[in-house]
């Protein structure tokens, strides 16, 4: 079953340009041009490309932020703008450069209210949250407020909080973005072991879409 | 959204942003007192004014005073649930918006109960104040349908500045550097709401006043409380129609906060 489809996704962004010393000129940018793609349940997909090739547009369409110029888009059946809220409760979003944690409250605070936000039974938040302490050491900064962690205990911060609520996708942009070389394989063997396991908590192991600007080899 | 389980969602956000506060306490505790003193001064400058001159575009200071409490309480109230929308243009620039759409919460509760600003509380209650002592005093012949009205109108034009806050607030959907756009219609329309209209003039008078609508604030109401016809020559039910301007208000603003958001561009990764 596809979780993900995308027909002729399409994006275009009016810019205005500098032309003279006051005059300015419109110019249409098209960011993703008339995407088309199936992706399974189950499945993990790598969406690379340079820096400006249009991989977080096509991720924020897919996840409600941005409206598509043209195309239709589903996620879990659902259409990603109009039925946003819906849609959320179904999948994490990890963006590398913007926090969804609580700036000035411990790591802990941040996935307290996260239960209360995204809904989820106490038992099976708990789970979650265990399995997340051992995979990606939470332990020793759990108590710490968020704006005191490092970038690479953040990022293990920000991967768990898109997980507690147990999405069927989780869409990470760019999430290894800054991290030194041991956080990148802490994060790296965090995905690839949640691609593993069909096990509890998390029924089956969530569909993974991660944009990268870097080549192919060097970041996965 | 009266979904229990959503209500406590909201509940939890709200909480958060208490406690994120209290991460500062001295600095919260200076801001309270700071705040207090911005409304302050609103109504002493009206103060001010009658000790030079017993009327001020034909109103006696008690019969001004309604109008002032009204106005600050509205202003200092709507600021405190919605004033912080101000903020929606650093969230746009920055992209900081999209971790709000992310979350499967409505947006606009969302931003407003994740900095509600706590500290603006000293500012309505000082704003309420002002109102109660000036109805009290102004010598109101109390009729049901007066007391009736002096319990609408104040949470009427709570509603409608709420409105203007979110309204102008939108345009950064579409322009970003928009603040200053803002500021000047909604700490104008505050300014403009503190004397009775009589004392514009011309077309700015019809601007403000009934174009945008901040007559209906304190100036009418305030009539239909003190029993005065209007100088302007208006009916005197128009006093009475503060609350279904503000939910007009209320609708325009709903409409340009769903339009202004599928418009939202979002920043670069």
């Amino acid at each position: 079953m596809n979780v993900i489809e995308m027909d002729g996704l399409r994006k275009e962004f009016t810019v205005r340009v500098r032309t003279g010393r006051l005059r300015r000129e419109k110019r249409t940018v098209t960011a993703v041009d008339g995407v088309d793609l199936r992706v399974e349940r189950g499945e993990m997909l790598g969406y690379i490309g340079p820096n400006g090739a249009g991989k977080s547009t096509t991720l924020k369409m897919l996840t409600g932020v941005l409206m598509p110029s043209a195309g239709r888009a589903r996620v879990c059946g659902l259409r990603p703008v109009a039925d946003r809220t819906r849609l959320a409760l179904r999948i994490g979003v990890v963006f590398g450069q913007r926090s969804q944690l609580w700036w000035d409250l411990p790591l802990r605070d941040s996935f307290a209210l996260l239960r209360h936000v995204y809904r989820v039974p106490s038992a099976e938040h708990a789970a979650r949250l265990a399995r997340c302490r051992s995979l990606l050491d939470l332990d020793e900064f759990l108590d710490t407020p968020v704006r005191q962690l490092s970038l690479g205990q953040r990022m293990r911060g920000e991967l768990t909080a898109a997980l507690l609520h147990g999405p069927e996708v989780l869409f990470l942009d760019e999430p290894t973005i800054g991290l030194d070389v041991v956080s990148k394989q802490a994060v790296r063997g965090f995905l690839a072991e949640l691609g593993r396991a069909g096990e509890p908590p998390w029924c089956s192991p969530p569909t993974t879409w991660r944009t990268s600007s870097g080549s192919a080899a060097a970041s996965w | 959204m009266a979904e229990p389980g959503t209500r406590r969602a909201y509940r939890a956000l709200l909480g958060a942003q208490a406690r994120s506060q209290a991460a500062y306490r001295t600095s919260f505790a200076v801001d309270l007192v700071g705040n207090m003193g911005a409304t302050v001064f609103d109504v002493m400058t009206v103060l001010v004014l009658f000790g030079v001159t017993r009327e001020l575009g034909g109103f006696t200071l008690r019969e001004t005073l309604v109008v002032v409490g009204l106005s600050s309480f509205a202003f200092a109230t709507a600021d405190l649930l919605v004033g912080n929308i101000e903020r929606l243009p650093r969230y746009v620039r920055t992209g900081l918006f999209d971790a709000v759409l992310v979350r499967p919460l409505a947006a606009l509760p969302q931003l407003l109960l994740m900095d509600l600003p706590l500290r603006k509380v000293s500012r309505a209650v000082f704003g309420l104040a002002v109102l109660v002592f000036a109805l009290a005093s102004a010598g109101i012949d109390w009729t049901p349908g007066r007391v009736a009205l002096a319990l609408v109108a104040p949470p009427a034009a709570v509603v409608f500045f709420a409105a203007v806050f979110v309204t102008t607030a939108t345009v950064s959907f579409y322009w970003i550097d928009s603040g200053e756009l803002a500021n000047s219609v909604t700490y104008g329309g505050r300014d403009f709401t503190s004397y009775p209209v009589t004392v514009y003039g011309g077309w700015f008078r019809a601007l403000f006043a009934y174009g945008m609508g901040f007559a209906f604030v304190s100036y009418h109401p305030a009539l239909a409380l003190l029993g005065r016809p209007d100088p302007l020559g208006l009916p005197a039910w128009v006093g009475w129609a503060s609350p279904g301007v503000a939910l007009v208000a209320a609708a325009v603003a709903a409409l340009a906060w769903r339009v202004g958001i599928r418009h939202y561009r979002s920043t670069g990764s």
